[in-house]
């Protein structure tokens, strides 16, 4: 039996509690400390150091996204950085992103770690990524507030890069 | 520049993307032993058809012209990397990949992925066709994400029952 849309709906809202008005921006710092926290882990746990190294580097940008999100958050606390919750269908959509993510950074746990490959860890970080990427797209091109969409448009630009670096490294451990 | 992702191929890859994702829905609609993803997987086999005769009109408008950006080949090796996760760039069996999955959940799983896959390369690719083609493009993003919506109610649908 199919639940009915109505019932989805409620189980999505109350599955994700953090999504109106300046939620957007509370999703990207969400965003930004779970990448802070994989680069973290990958970056301590592999063992090719080249590869470390682009994990480090994308760790750092990650911390500056996080301060970045985090200062304007803070400094817009009353007026909100605003995706207008009368457009529904953006509104749905952005939940579908979060909700579906496949990357999951409570399940990167020691023992995880231990197993996990160089490859594995790259693409790891591809999805994480593109989750990002798409969740930034929508957020640039809804969010209301200026500071909002040059922030969201900035830090969508920089996620393509580290898109590219991994997609590089991955490209170059395959060919060897 | 050498290597680097002509327009044209970058609609040849969204034609693959279309191609195999139609291929995909119409196998699980026919031969998935998951009968309650029979009716969507016929609707979404039926869209991503029609969203592969607009790319293969787009194809053929598409002028042969060079792409300008502020940091070069950064677009196209943006495009690249996102052709080169998406698992519908490379062939695929559809019966064999229909036939891999362990439950409904997966294969929702799976479509939710590609679905996404296809949000994400569609934004990258409406930079390099004509504006007049713009319309088509964001039409067909506007139904991937109906798309991603629909699995996910299909998703809560199969994990309740």
């Amino acid at each position: 039996m199919l639940m009915s849309p109505n019932r989805v709906k409620r189980k999505i809202d109350n599955m994700i509690k953090y999504l109106s008005d300046d939620e957007a921006l509370k999703v990207a710092i969400n965003l930004e400390k779970d990448g802070i926290d994989f680069y973290t882990k990958v970056a301590s746990s592999t063992v090719d150091f080249k590869t470390r190294d682009v994990f480090l580097g994308l760790l750092e940008d990650e911390k500056e996204h996080y301060k970045l999100f985090k200062d304007l958050h803070d400094s817009l606390k009353d007026s909100f950085l605003r995706i207008p919750d009368v457009d529904e269908e953006v509104s749905d959509y952005l939940r579908a992103l979060v909700s579906t993510r496949i990357f999951d950074i409570e399940k990167i746990t020691k023992s995880f770690l231990k197993k996990l490959s160089v490859i594995n860890a790259i693409l790891i970080g591809i999805q994480a990524e593109k989750e990002s990427i798409l969740f930034y797209t929508e957020a640039a091109k809804n969010s209301e507030n200026p500071k909002g969409r040059k922030a969201f448009t900035t830090i969508l630009r920089e996620e393509k890069k580290h898109l590219i670096r991994l997609n590089q490294r991955l490209r170059y451990l395959k060919r060897s | 520049m050498a290597n680097l992702f002509k327009a044209s191929e970058v609609v040849r890859t969204a034609i693959l993307i279309e191609e195999n994702g139609y291929k995909f829905y119409k196998t699980v609609a026919n031969e998935s032993r998951f009968y309650e993803l029979k009716e969507p997987a016929l609707f979404l086999s039926s869209e991503e058809k029609t969203h592969l005769e607009t790319f293969k009109k787009i194809l053929d408008n598409l002028p042969e012209y060079e792409m300008t950006e502020a940091y070069p080949g950064e677009y196209q090796l943006y495009l690249k990397a996102l052709a080169d996760d998406n698992v519908f760039t490379t062939p695929k069996d559809p019966l064999k990949l229909t036939q891999s999955f362990k439950n409904a959940k997966e294969v929702i799983d799976f479509g939710i992925d590609i679905e996404k896959g296809s949000i994400i390369f569609y934004e990258g690719l409406k930079e390099m066709v004509l504006k007049n083609e713009l319309t088509a493009i964001e039409e067909i993003i506007k139904q991937e994400k109906n798309h991603l919506l629909k699995l996910l109610q299909i998703k809560y649908g199969v994990s309740s029952s």
